[in-house]
């Protein structure tokens, strides 16, 4: 039996071997493939999202404007510094830092409201972590740097700046509401932490998140395990 | 160590081809990418010096077909051959499953060809590994030489000096020619798919 | 330096569950769990990228292994961040366990911040199916 099987493995490995490095068609193979290999050159995949691209260069680009107030500076930094990792310590910075705007700002119709954004949505970040939705994060930055642009571009016109405000509340309010669609799925109470994120009742929300986040995961991992063990 | 993804039904085996510098071990790889173009999917990847020697390894991997139910890809790596460049040589050799010693024929390298070997021995040692087990053929390269009038060692002397322990199949051959490349590398699979059949037989039943 | 691992379908399959839900899911193009000895362990994609996984982790594997010996050049046990950074995209590794490495390759609208939270969160979880 034993000496069927290592026939067998030989036999096997043999053909394999044999096939693999015959003479006779290699060279017509070669010529197939290179033939193949012409219409199949490596296509480029620009998987760039545009609007996403703009604003990113928006920030290099205005980072060689002047840059005014020590403030930004600083919240430009803590951006940056978020890009590379998120920590408890960044995100409350950043807080803070949005915070010590808010106050500054209190009377500027397009700053207060991309601020109270930023505000919003950093503390979401801060609490839900690496359970943020993607989306979170990007939209942060996003409305970083159109914070920026309005504070850094001089001279530039009302109705611009409204029109870059509105485009960041759009994009605020649909992650809104995709955080509010998704929710069902998962849990119906899910949806009210997109409302009450950043109040003090979104703590036990969190709690509560967690605990319904953990259960989904421990009935998907069982599901797979029954199945595996069916097979 | 192969190995077994016995989701994907692959087993991935890693053959090294080790020697002194300059014996033609990117020559045997190149060769067989070369011929067996057709068959070989995936393009050679290498990392040279500015003067062309392997500085970190070549790579060369490919898929020889079905045994035992498993796709077997077969990667090759090339060690740089220069004395200077042990760690990295140590580094290609983690998780090794089979080698090919490939010795420089030329009469003026009989020294080097031995060093090189007594390395590959003891960098396999500090791995918990020993040469006399391990899937291994020797390959006494450059052959063609001869004809240039460039003194080589005899095969008997090659034998004597390398292989008269170890009794590892050997090949004279020529990588620049192509004279028992192809020979050399089939030998090695098959030493080693076939040193890996047990854990196929496992991998069948999972 | 002996590896002895060897997965079962369905430690494989729970990795795959564990990097699509944390790694694909946020954006991320392709991830490969590698071995330190090269060996492809799982690989998942997006569905927009065809690179050569085994060069990658054949020179990944090697790479590490360089980098390694750097830190210890310099009197480090490892380096915990590395990145290299592209035009378009980009590739992090990270180390699971002993043994195993972790090859994000994602582009640039996804944030390395997240992605390095997201990443050590799947890594956890992949060492409780190991």
């Amino acid at each position: 039996m034993a000496k069927n099987d290592e026939f067998s493995l030989t036999q096997e490995l043999d053909e394999a071997l044999e096939d693999f490095f015959s003479e006779e068609d290699s060279k017509a193979m070669l010529d197939k493939k290179t033939a193949s290999a012409k219409t199949s050159t490596k296509k480029n995949k620009t998987v760039a999202k545009a609007d996403d691209e703009e604003s990113v260069l928006s920030l290099d680009q205005s980072s060689q404007l002047d840059v005014s107030g020590a403030n930004l500076e600083k919240i430009k930094a803590i951006v940056l510094q978020l890009e590379w990792e998120i920590t408890d310590e960044t995100m409350e910075s950043f807080i803070a830092e949005v915070e010590a705007l808010t106050q500054i700002y209190k009377g500027d119709d397009h700053a207060l409201p991309l601020l109270k954004v930023l505000d919003t949505l950093s503390r979401y970040v801060n609490k839900n972590k690496v359970k943020s939705h993607p989306e979170a994060i990007k939209c942060l930055r996003s409305v970083f740097d159109a914070l920026e642009k309005i504070f850094t571009t001089k001279g530039m016109a009302d109705k611009q700046r409204k029109s870059i405000v509105d485009t960041e509340l759009e994009r605020y309010n649909s992650l809104k509401n995709q955080l509010t669609e998704k929710a069902p799925k998962a849990t119906s109470n899910i949806e009210r932490i997109a409302k009450v994120s950043g109040t003090v009742s979104a703590k036990e929300l969190k709690q509560f998140l967690v605990d319904e986040i953990r259960k989904a995961i421990q009935e998907e991992f069982q599901k797979i395990r029954k199945e595996l063990s069916n097979h | 160590m192969a190995l077994i993804n016995p989701k994907k039904k692959e087993v991935q085996v890693k053959i090294v081809y080790y020697g002194p510098g300059r014996g033609g071990k990117t020559t045997n790889l190149e060769y067989i990418n070369k011929k067996f173009k057709s068959r070989i999917k995936s393009e050679m990847v290498t990392v040279k010096t500015y003067n062309d020697r392997t500085l970190f390894f070549d790579f060369l991997p490919f898929d020889i077909g079905v045994i035992k139910g498993h796709t077997i890809k077969v990667q090759f790596y090339t060690v740089p051959g220069q004395v200077k460049y042990n760690a990295t040589r140590k580094l290609v050799l983690r998780g090794v499953d089979g080698i090919v010693f490939v010795a420089d024929s030329m009469e003026l390298r009989r020294e080097m060809n031995i060093r090189s070997l007594q390395n590959l021995e003891e960098n396999l040692g500090s791995m918990n590994k020993n040469l006399n087990k391990i899937p291994l053929v020797l390959q006494y390269n450059k052959r063609d030489l001869a004809k240039e009038g460039i003194p080589l060692l005899s095969i008997e002397t090659m034998e004597e000096d390398l292989n008269k322990t170890l009794n590892a199949p050997s090949f004279p051959a020529s990588a620049v020619v192509g004279d028992n490349v192809a020979e050399t590398m089939k030998k090695i699979i098959s030493l080693t798919v076939s040193s890996l059949k047990k854990k196929l037989d496992v991998g069948e039943e999972k | 330096m002996e590896f002895a691992l060897d997965f079962t379908k369905k430690q494989l399959e729970s990795i795959e569950s564990i990097l699509e839900d944390e790694l694909i899911d946020i954006g991320v193009q392709c991830v490969v769990l590698i071995d330190l000895a090269g060996n492809v362990i799982v690989n998942l994609d997006n569905g927009e990228s065809d690179h050569d996984v085994y060069s990658l982790a054949a020179l990944a594997a090697a790479n590490f292994g360089a980098v390694n010996a750097m830190a210890n050049i310099i009197g480090e046990q490892e380096f915990s961040l590395l990145f290299h950074k592209g035009d378009k995209d980009s590739i992090h590794f990270s180390k699971v366990g002993d043994d195993l490495l972790l090859l994000t390759i994602f582009g640039k609208e996804v944030s390395l911040g997240f992605l390095r939270l997201k990443i050590a969160e799947a890594i956890k979880n992949i060492q409780a199916t190991l």
